[in-house]
């Protein structure tokens, strides 16, 4: 439906005093930044006074003012569109940390009325992802309108009956954004090159601008589009033009430092080990507070990986009081099934997640290796939470994944990670891994340190010396994995997977991997220190040995840094299931006791079955949609 | 008469069927029995006989390690499916069957994907590696002599044959990474696990032959493996008595590497000495670092400091 909306103020202009004028001259003022102006002739101005813009101000009555086209959008960021405010003119054909005009790509579905499936067969995976309220030339109600920042002109109640104006968009920023004009009752989209009459120049027009995509590379679109709108005065003998510079936002990442809002795990029905592990997870959740609690999720193939088939982000505007208008984003991950499918899990993005401020995207290339598959899991892409470093400031902190120059995620992924620009990609190596995933040794929690949070690593080191110690304290034959057993698929027998602490330290392959595990992670660190500047007192180190696969490494005890943030105060860690010395499991004990130290409550899920023992602990069956900050100033990045 | 031509056609038949039965696995998954010597094939087929007796469940496990492979390999995470683990857990008396599988006779691929396939051949020779039991070597020198064509499958036999540490295993793996080729790297690989003074100085030795950058990484790379301070320390490795000697040759080639190259391989070597962890370390680094400059003793200064924060000396 269309109709013209009123929650934008738009203060109405005192055009007498407000617009600003070229001189009676006829001079342009260029380069400062206000309307261009071309007086031809006609009725002289009665030499008002110049504005702070330089021009000269407007004079009414058909005696002969001189009209400067004046279109603003609200390029001082304050969430409405003043004409009385200079700020608002000023310099509005540039973008910077100070000023500009912000729109979002209207990818979401506030009808929720794209389709999921066609003659009952789920869409094929482009089409699927195709839908969205940009991709008609309509604006899909309500709340859409919403979605679309606004423009208006000042109105030129002089204008002559053959005067006419027109909108145009820059390249390439065209092909990536659409106007509206209210006309009527409501939003009609401008065709490009359409005239404006003269009528509504004598009123002001108001528009709406919708972003058609997210920018995808920056290289080819970098967000930004010039609107420019020109009039022709006709028999008034004067013409000129006014350009707005607006940016795309761009799509941020969350991080560990916002809230949990919701934990989402998938739901495996008549699984008892599915069922273990939610509940474990429930009970955590609901301790931590998270507010939407835990969410189950149905994949149609019982994906259990829920980190790795969907990341979580969001897209911001301001908008009026000092508020900002939010779509949240959910990416599907680039994971393909085959050349010609991509990971099914990733359609819950579409068919479960997308709709009402929530917008679906994916991105991949057609042909990807299927050894580096892995890297484009989501359990490989994570952000650091904000920091200052070396002269750098981070506000919204930084994506990190695992990537070298041999061995690397998605190209087209990456390019559209970088291309937000706001979160400045740092990547290490995690080619040494089996799985390579960036979230297996390292992840960040809330700290009372002047940094405000610390980076929790794997320290197989620590694990091989609580060990020695234990057994050179006479424990050496206390076991670990008790009542674990090892994967055997179609009901075969479980194979029992305990071992005594000597039993471990003898294991060859097992203390030749961690000890080449413990120097990969130190590598992995020696970039966190050089790009975050992130020092020892920073570090919480979580202790657990390597095994080896393939000739790379995997998690041999389980990976308790790969575990789910629920808030502040609270984790969710695999149950380590360590040796039992004096009635306490002494990984367990160090983990509960390291994370005390920061008021951090560690809560252990049981998560063997189901995913340690298939290469996966609690974060990579788990994800987070996490709070969007109070006021997401990514404008103020200067980014 | 016709009950009797009938009776003889049923046996023919079934005799037919044993013999295509047989035909079909008449070979192990990587070799057939006659790649082997005829005393090893004789001394491993009475091993497994022997084992057939006295673990006949364990023929069963293995056995339904395809079920497992082609599980995994429509579930997988990672890189590739595994099932190193479902094998490697199965314990020493899983190795007989596991050799009859390799050596002597199993079904062939029939349905299979390949990916299955893949995940039940390294699975195999990874778990009969970490078993390190000499009786399999006459096996594994086998494939490895053979050269299976894929990259996995090599490493994982010249693996598997560099964790028996025997001389001969040594020596095998040492002669075949002498030859350039597709196979170098996977042997290359291999020889990290073999951890004996022959096979660091053979290593060694590869680095004075100005190998390319791909192959000088992986060989600073098993030299750092071969001289692992923690692989040192559990018995079965230790039990060569060659530690010192061995750790102290991987150390210094190492650090020799480091000098020489630069860019990734420097890099390697940086990490081969943090593993490697040897005492004198320090000591060597100081030695070298008197005649270095500029770009060269940046770095030697650089590598000193981290073995000073040596993780596995925390």
């Amino acid at each position: 439906m269309k109709r013209r909306d009123r929650s934008l103020l738009v203060i109405p202009s005192l055009v007498l005093a407000a617009t600003t004028f070229a001189a009676c001259s006829g001079d342009d003022e260029s380069a400062s930044g206000t309307p261009q102006v071309e007086a031809t002739g006609g009725a002289s101005g009665d030499g008002g006074q110049d504005d702070a813009a330089g021009g000269t101000d407007a004079v009414g009555g058909a005696g002969g003012s001189t009209f400067v086209p004046d279109l603003r959008a609200d390029s001082n960021r304050n969430g409405t569109i003043d004409f009385d405010d200079p700020t608002e003119d000023d310099n509005e054909e540039t973008w910077d940390a100070t000023r500009g005009a912000i729109f979002l790509a209207n990818i979401d579905d506030d009808l929720m009325a794209c389709p999921k499936q066609v003659n009952g067969k789920p869409l094929p995976d482009a089409q699927l992802a195709a839908c969205n309220d940009a991709a008609d030339e309509v604006i899909n109600g309500d709340d859409d309108l919403q979605d679309l920042a606004r423009l208006r002109t000042a109105p030129w109640e002089q204008a002559p009956n053959d005067a006419v104006g027109t909108l145009s968009l820059s390249t390439p920023g065209a092909d990536y954004a659409r106007l509206f004009i209210l006309r009527g009752a409501g939003f009609e989209m401008l065709t490009p090159g359409e005239s404006i009459p003269a009528s509504e120049l004598r009123a002001g027009i108001e528009l709406a601008i919708e972003g058609k995509d997210v920018v995808r590379d920056d290289a080819i679109w970098d967000g930004f589009v010039d609107v420019t709108f020109t009039v022709d005065g006709g028999s008034s003998g004067q013409s000129g033009s006014d350009v707005i510079r607006l940016r795309l936002a761009p799509v941020l990442l969350s991080h560990h430092l916002q809230p949990a809002e919701a934990i989402y795990v998938t739901t495996i029905g008549g699984d008892p080990d599915s069922a273990a592990f939610r509940s474990d997870l429930s009970a955590a959740v609901s301790a931590a507070g998270v507010p939407e609690g835990l969410k189950g999720l149905y994949p149609s193939d019982y994906d259990q990986w829920t980190q790795d088939f969907f990341e979580t982000g969001y897209m911001t505007m301001p908008a009026p009081g000092g508020g900002q208008h939010v779509i949240t984003v959910f990416i599907r991950s680039a994971n393909q099934e085959s050349a010609t499918l991509l990971r099914v899990g990733g359609r819950l993005v579409f068919e479960h997640f997308r709709g009402k401020n929530v917008a679906g995207l994916q991105q991949f290339l057609a042909v990807q290796s299927e050894e580096m598959d892995t890297l484009d899991s989501f359990g490989n892409t994570e952000t650091i939470p904000p920091y200052e470093h070396a002269g750098e400031a981070y506000p919204f902190g930084r994506i990190i994944r695992g990537s070298t120059t041999s061995y690397y995620p998605d190209r087209s992924v990456t390019t559209l990670l970088t291309s937000q620009r706001m979160q400045p990609m740092l990547t290490v190596d995690t080619s040494w891994l089996w799985v390579s995933h960036i979230d297996e040794t390292l992840t960040y929690v809330k700290a009372d340190n002047a940094r405000g949070w610390a980076l929790v690593v794997n320290d197989p080191a620590l694990a091989r010396s609580m060990l020695e110690q234990a057994s050179q304290q006479g424990h050496g034959n206390v076991p670990m994995f008790v009542g674990k057993s090892w994967y055997a698929e179609n009901s075969w027998k479980e194979i029992p997977a305990e071992v005594t602490i000597d039993q471990v330290l003898a294991n060859a392959d097992v203390m030749a991997q961690s000890a080449q595990a413990a120097i990969e992670i130190d590598a992995q660190l020696d970039v966190l220190r050089n790009e975050v500047g992130i020092t020892d007192s920073e570090i919480i180190r979580v202790p657990f040995l390597h095994d080896e696969v393939y000739g790379y490494s995997i998690a041999y005890q389980p990976g308790t840094v790969n575990g789910t943030v629920l808030s502040d105060t609270h984790f969710a860690a695999p149950d380590p299931h360590g040796p039992v010395i004096a009635g306490k499991d002494i990984f367990k004990e160090q983990m509960t006791e390291t994370f005390s130290a920061h008021g951090i409550t560690v809560h252990f899920i049981e998560d063997w079955n189901l995913y340690h023992r298939l290469d996966g602990e609690v974060h990579c069956g788990s994800n987070a949609k996490r709070a969007v900050p109070a006021i997401a100033r990514w404008w103020e990045t200067g980014r | 008469m016709k009950s009797s031509i009938m009776a003889t056609g049923i046996v023919v038949l079934g005799l037919g069927l044993c013999a295509f039965a047989s035909d079909a696995w008449a070979a192990g998954i990587m070799l057939q029995t006659v790649d082997l010597a005829p005393p090893a094939r004789a001394s491993l087929l009475s091993d497994i006989q022997q084992a057939r007796a006295k673990h006949p469940s364990s023929f069963s496990d293995v056995s339904h390690a395809r079920a497992v492979a082609e599980e995994a390999a429509k579930n997988y995470r990672g890189r590739y499916p595994s099932i190193a683990g479902y094998l490697k857990n199965l314990g020493p008396a899983a190795l007989m069957p596991m050799l009859e599988v390799l050596a002597v006779k199993a079904p062939p691929q029939g349905a299979m994907t390949d990916a299955a396939w893949r995940a039940l051949r390294v699975g195999l020779l990874e778990a009969v590696g970490s078993l390190r039991d000499p009786r399999a070597e006459p096996v594994l020198r086998a494939i490895v002599v053979q050269k299976p064509a894929d990259e996995h499958e090599l490493r994982a036999a010249a693996e598997a044959l560099g964790r028996l540490g025997t001389d001969s295993a040594a020596a095998t793996l040492i002669a075949l990474a002498r030859n350039a080729g597709p196979h170098q790297h996977a042997v290359v690989n291999g020889m990290g696990d073999c951890r004996r003074h022959k096979v660091a100085q053979a290593l060694s030795a590869m680095l004075d032959q100005h190998p390319s950058q791909e192959l000088a990484q992986g060989v600073v790379r098993s030299l750092g493996s071969v001289g692992n301070a923690w692989a040192w320390k559990t018995p079965v490795v230790a039990s060569s008595g060659e530690e010192q000697a061995t750790r102290m040759l991987a150390g210094k080639a190492a650090l020799k590497a480091f000098v020489t190259f630069e860019g990734a391989v420097r890099a390697e070597a940086q990490k081969a000495l943090l593993v490697i962890a040897h005492p004198d370390a320090a000591a060597w680094i100081a030695a070298e670092r008197k005649q270095a400059q500029g770009e060269l003793g940046n770095a030697l200064d650089s590598l000193a400091g981290k073995l000073q924060s040596n993780p596995l000396l925390r």
